[in-house]
């Protein structure tokens, strides 16, 4: 006998002793319960209820399980973990994610952003990144002279991660470092509240950095002054007090302000050396000739007289340098 | 008889059901028309597993007629959860279980009594109910009722598990359980008989 007919004949015994108890129970007066009794109560089995429960909340479950999948590869891959400054005269800040993967970039100025443009970096690894750019650079005409200038600024709040990305941006620029020791340089950026003022400036945080340290050694020249000196001269200025620095030590071309002009003196506790700075052809130059007049002016022994010089910035002082003829006057 | 109810076997079974909550809120409020037709559509099923719990017939019928009573006098207390079968089935297992504790009658007394039973006799085939008692006999109690159901009912296996809020597996595992033991137990027999 095969399931079919096992089916059937079950099917067949119960039906005929299906009893029809209509009339009997559709007629009947009944008393309506005031509350359910243990019979009739609606309470799902356990088993049901852990199922039902969990059914209803499967949406959430899946809803979190989506979102936690998004933080994790939000945090793993997206979010910027550390930030990596590329510094000639191109300025290039590259954004990377845990991975020390590049997964933003941004160029600071019309150089920077031709040179992002010829270089592949999205989701590559740092050290390519460095690479190709390095690549870039010299197919452009950058870091062809000895006097070629490269820093690289990195900022990551963990002090192992820290390390590790000095290792590999060191690793980057080795063959560099092994042909010119001194045209590269590597810091960190330790201050938080360097992001904010770079960008303010309109600098890359590395830049930003050397300027704080340029201003901390000469504290003489304003952020605006050194915002727009050129990259050696700022790093030079970041290492070297001006008043103290032998001129031996200072870059061949960097514009390095001479403390003789005609009078053999020691600069004055308050330095207005600013004053003899001037613009020529968006670089600053340092004016002897301006330097000399200050202290025929306004010198006096082995200081200038601050009521002298105050007198000629009032007068003579015009748009960011001094007017000659004022001062001939 | 027998020779003929070979032949023709039982009639297929047949799926008339429209078990909504709307029907049992309908007989909370006396409406008759909605008892009829719920008497209707469930009165086979709701004896098959009422048959499957009690295994035994008078039993099942006095459950029977308590359950019909029960449900008229909780109905306007039901709560819509888009599943009256399965409130109705837990009723028949609660009054089941209920009148196992009171009353056990053996399976051959009864089948003597339905023999002899006025409303039986003229369908009734002595044959098909000793095959009945073997089954009720064999199978658990969860082979029971699925099989009932499924054969007696139609019940599709997925339904059963909703009114019996049973898993899936569970109902299509004991099934296919319960009908290899019920076809091992018919070919014993058969190979008994030569």
């Amino acid at each position: 006998m095969n399931r079919r007919k096992i089916k059937q004949r079950i099917n067949r015994a119960v039906r005929q002793i299906t009893p029809n108890v209509y009339d009997n129970v559709a007629s009947v007066p009944v008393q309506k319960m005031a509350a359910h009794d243990h019979v009739t109560r609606q309470d799902l089995p356990e088993e049901n209820r852990h199922t039902t429960w969990t059914l209803r909340f499967a949406p959430a479950f899946a809803s979190l399980a989506v979102l936690f999948i998004a933080v994790f590869a939000w945090w793993q891959f997206l979010r910027i973990d550390s930030v990596v400054a590329v510094d000639v005269n191109p300025s290039i800040e590259l954004r990377l994610n845990r991975l020390s993967r590049v997964v933003a970039l941004q160029a600071y100025n019309p150089e920077g952003e031709s040179l992002a443009e010829a270089v592949s970096w999205r989701f590559s690894p740092i050290e390519d990144v460095i690479q190709r750019l390095l690549g870039a650079m010299v197919q452009q005409g950058y870091l062809q002279s000895d006097n070629s200038f490269l820093m690289l600024s990195y900022q990551q709040e963990n002090q192992n991660r820290a390390e590790a990305l000095n290792q590999r941006l060191n690793k980057a620029v080795l063959r560099l470092i092994q042909q010119s020791p001194e045209m590269v340089y590597v810091q960190r950026v330790e201050i938080k509240e360097i992001p904010e003022l770079a960008d303010d400036y309109g600098v890359s945080r590395g830049v930003m950095q050397l300027i704080l340290k340029a201003q901390i050694m000469n504290p003489q020249y304003s952020v605006e002054f050194l915002s727009e000196l050129d990259l050696q001269t700022l790093y030079w200025l970041s290492e070297n007090t001006m008043n103290s620095a032998p001129e031996s030590t200072a870059p061949s071309q960097t514009p390095v302000p001479t403390m003789t002009p005609t009078v053999e003196v020691t600069p004055t506790a308050r330095s207005w050396e600013y004053l003899c700075w001037e613009e020529d052809d968006d670089e600053y130059e340092w004016d002897d000739d301006c330097w000399a007049w200050l202290w025929t002016t306004c010198g006096e022994g082995d200081r200038l007289n601050d009521d002298c010089v105050q007198r000629i910035v009032n007068e003579c002082w015009d748009d960011g340098e001094l007017d000659d003829d004022c001062f001939d006057d | 008889m027998i020779f003929f109810m070979n032949v023709i076997g039982a009639p297929a079974p047949t799926r008339t059901y429209k078990i909504d909550d709307d029907l049992i809120t309908r007989i909370g409020a006396d409406d008759p028309d909605a008892f009829n037709t719920l008497y209707e559509n469930i009165n086979q099923p709701l004896h098959a597993y009422i048959l499957s719990l009690t295994q035994d017939a008078q039993n099942a019928e006095d459950v029977l007629q308590e359950t019909y009573l029960k449900i008229r006098s909780a109905a306007h207390l039901y709560k819509a959860m888009g599943k009256p079968m399965a409130w109705i089935f837990t009723i028949a297992r609660n009054l089941s279980m209920m009148q196992h504790r009171s009353a056990k009658r053996t399976v051959e007394e009864e089948i003597d009594q339905l023999e002899h039973d006025p409303r039986f006799s003229t369908q009734f085939d002595r044959e098909d109910h000793v095959f009945l008692k073997e089954i009720l006999s064999q199978l658990n109690e969860k082979e029971r009722s699925i099989i009932l159901l499924h054969t007696v009912s139609g019940y599709k296996h997925r339904e059963i598990a909703r009114d019996l809020n049973m898993p899936l597996s569970t109902v299509l595992s004991n099934y296919s359980r319960g009908m290899n033991k019920l076809r091992m137990m018919v070919e014993y027999q058969k190979a008994s008989s030569k």
